[in-house]
């Protein structure tokens, strides 16, 4: 059987369960926080030159990587706990489908409701004035690759890591998120290892680094490194399903 | 006897625990029954053969290929796990479904597989309830049919008539056995004798990680029939099946824990097993679940191992 096939099959196994479906539209929901204070900024008249960019910082340095690694963290970790791991590991296919199978049941709304969301805002904040939209566009559009190139990313972080830290996924994960966010603000360079820096300059926000002139790189350039850490990381994610093993409990 | 599966001096450890300590076993054709106490390493041995995991030295091939991540040799075998979760929220038929597809059926073939498979381990009017709403029973069933579904030549089922009911118990063993008949082997494992006695007189006994004997079943047969044995009968009429078998001779106590419970201790555990349902029967009396605790094989075992160890 081929990847394609055991993904779609494993895909249909994940979206047919609603308690998980459930889970992921709650996930979802959370992406409308910045439409709604947008919408309450804009009705109160309570918005400025930055206020779209602070918006987008609650976005991108927030919800973008914590929602992936609460929802899809815990996942395969909690199906080898509980044993239904089991009975997609026992059949042959490729293990990496049990991954992106998970991919593709979370990701879609995850990201649909992370672009609604954004537009939201943006609708909410320029409806007022529609002159300032014009300069606003490919602002928004730097930030909706942002937001995908990053959920992509934590998601298939969360659900790769997710796999190996078993014990504790979750909190793992949040350290990984601190020590990403801590990278962005390091002075002499190192913020260019850090994805959250990538994100935040292909969104168009400032670099966090308060202790040195962060090093410009060119928006392409950072988009480009993203890519290839999302690459990276699902071929990671791959190569970890491939040596898991389900231990259980029970002798 | 063909070989189906090997374990070479198989050693498997979690962290400190040695589950599985050199253990060397050939499986063929036909039934293997493995019997043993909680912890005695049923379940790990079952899952090196299922490639769910390594083992930590040794060797373990399904024909001649180690199982672990290869696909050819997966797709060759069913799995029948012990635990009772699964996916709360998927209707049996299309959990079956599902699983049967990843053997590389089509939606429609798979979906007929699956009923078929239901309706023969007695879940025909259940099927498209879902999973979350059945009984201990019911699920074991619907996990036999996820493991028979792609007809494998190996079947791996850990403790499977676990919850079952005396009715759908007799039902799964006639699934097996048919199993059996198309060519199938089956490892079986379990700690009531007589449930791989239905089955088979080949068995593998397990104690604390170790092949305590293997071969053929009478020989602890007797040792267990003169050890003292429970049985758990939960119905919805304890009290009138307690007073029709404190007349019977092999029964040595009965306690009723709560209303619905009756926990018989026998010498002739095969005889009460045949002796509940014919009672209930007569008495008019729903039997909820008939199980042996797992207690009974580990003071078997520990009977077997101290004093009498030499005489498996």
């Amino acid at each position: 059987m081929t990847l394609a096939q055991a993904v779609r099959v494993v895909y249909r196994l994940e979206s047919a369960e609603p308690a998980r479906m459930r889970r992921v539209r709650n996930m979802a929901a959370l992406f409308f926080l910045p439409t709604l204070a947008a919408a309450v900024l804009a009705a109160t008249g309570h918005w400025g030159a930055g206020t779209l960019d602070q918006l987008l910082e609650l976005d991108l340095t927030l919800l973008v990587p914590l929602l992936p690694v609460l929802l899809l963290g815990p996942a395969i970790a909690d199906e080898l706990e509980r044993g239904t791991a089991g009975f997609l590991l026992v059949r042959p296919i490729p293990r990496a489908a049990l991954l992106l199978g998970r991919l593709a049941a979370a990701l879609p709304m995850l990201l649909g409701a992370a672009l609604l969301g954004l537009l939201g805002a943006f609708v909410a904040l320029y409806a007022k004035f529609p002159g300032d939209m014009p300069r606003a566009v490919p602002h928004l559009l730097g930030a909706g690759f942002a937001v995908t190139a990053g959920l992509v990313l934590y998601s298939l972080l969360a659900l790769g890591l997710g796999a190996t830290f078993r014990k504790r996924p979750v909190a793992t994960l949040v350290v990984l998120l601190l020590v990403d966010g801590g990278m962005a603000r390091m002075p002499l360079g190192l913020q260019l290892v850090a994805p959250m820096h990538h994100l935040r300059a292909v969104a168009g926000l400032p670099g966090l680094s308060s202790w040195s002139p962060p090093f410009d790189v060119p928006h392409a350039l950072s988009a480009a490194y993203l890519l290839v850490l999302v690459v990276a990381t699902a071929l990671f994610g791959a190569a970890r399903m491939k040596r898991i093993e389900m231990s259980g409990d029970s002798m | 006897m063909s070989t189906m599966a090997r374990l070479t001096n198989v050693t498997r450890l979690y962290d400190r625990t040695i589950a599985l300590r050199g253990v060397t076993v050939e499986l063929g054709a036909g039934t293997t029954g493995l019997l043993g106490p909680n912890g005695a390493g049923k379940s790990t041995l079952l899952r090196l053969l299922v490639g769910l995991m390594r083992p930590t030295s040794g060797e373990v091939l399904i024909g001649d290929r180690p199982p672990f991540g290869d696909p050819s040799v997966l797709g060759r075998i069913g799995y029948c796990p012990e635990h009772e979760h699964a996916y709360e929220g998927l209707s049996a038929l299309r959990f079956v479904q599902l699983m049967t597809e990843l053997h590389g059926y089509s939606p429609a073939d798979a979906a007929q597989r699956a009923s078929a498979r239901l309706d023969a381990v007695g879940l025909a009017d259940a099927m498209t309830r879902p999973l979350g709403t059945y009984s201990k029973g019911m699920r074991q069933r619907a996990k036999l049919a996820q493991a028979l579904a792609h007809d494998p030549d190996l079947l791996v089922l850990d403790e499977p008539l676990t919850g079952c009911d005396p009715v759908s118990r007799a039902r799964v063993l006639d699934v097996l056995r048919g199993e059996v008949k198309r060519g199938a082997a089956i490892v079986m494992s379990s700690h009531v004798l007589s449930e791989i006695e239905a089955l088979t007189s080949r068995i593998v006994v397990l104690h604390r990680g170790e092949v305590l004997a293997e071969g053929d079943v009478h020989g602890i047969r007797a040792l267990i029939d003169r050890h003292p044995h429970q049985v758990r009968v939960v119905s919805n009429g304890s009290r009138r099946l307690a007073e029709r078998l404190s007349t019977v001779e092999h029964v040595i106590s009965l306690q009723m824990p709560d209303t619905q419970t009756l926990v018989v201790e026998t010498r002739k555990p095969d005889a009460l097993y045949d002796a509940v349902p014919r009672l209930a029967a007569e008495l008019d009396v729903e039997i909820d679940s008939l199980s042996s605790p797992d207690d009974n094989m580990a003071a078997v075992f520990r009977y077997l191992t101290t004093d009498h160890g030499s005489t498996i």
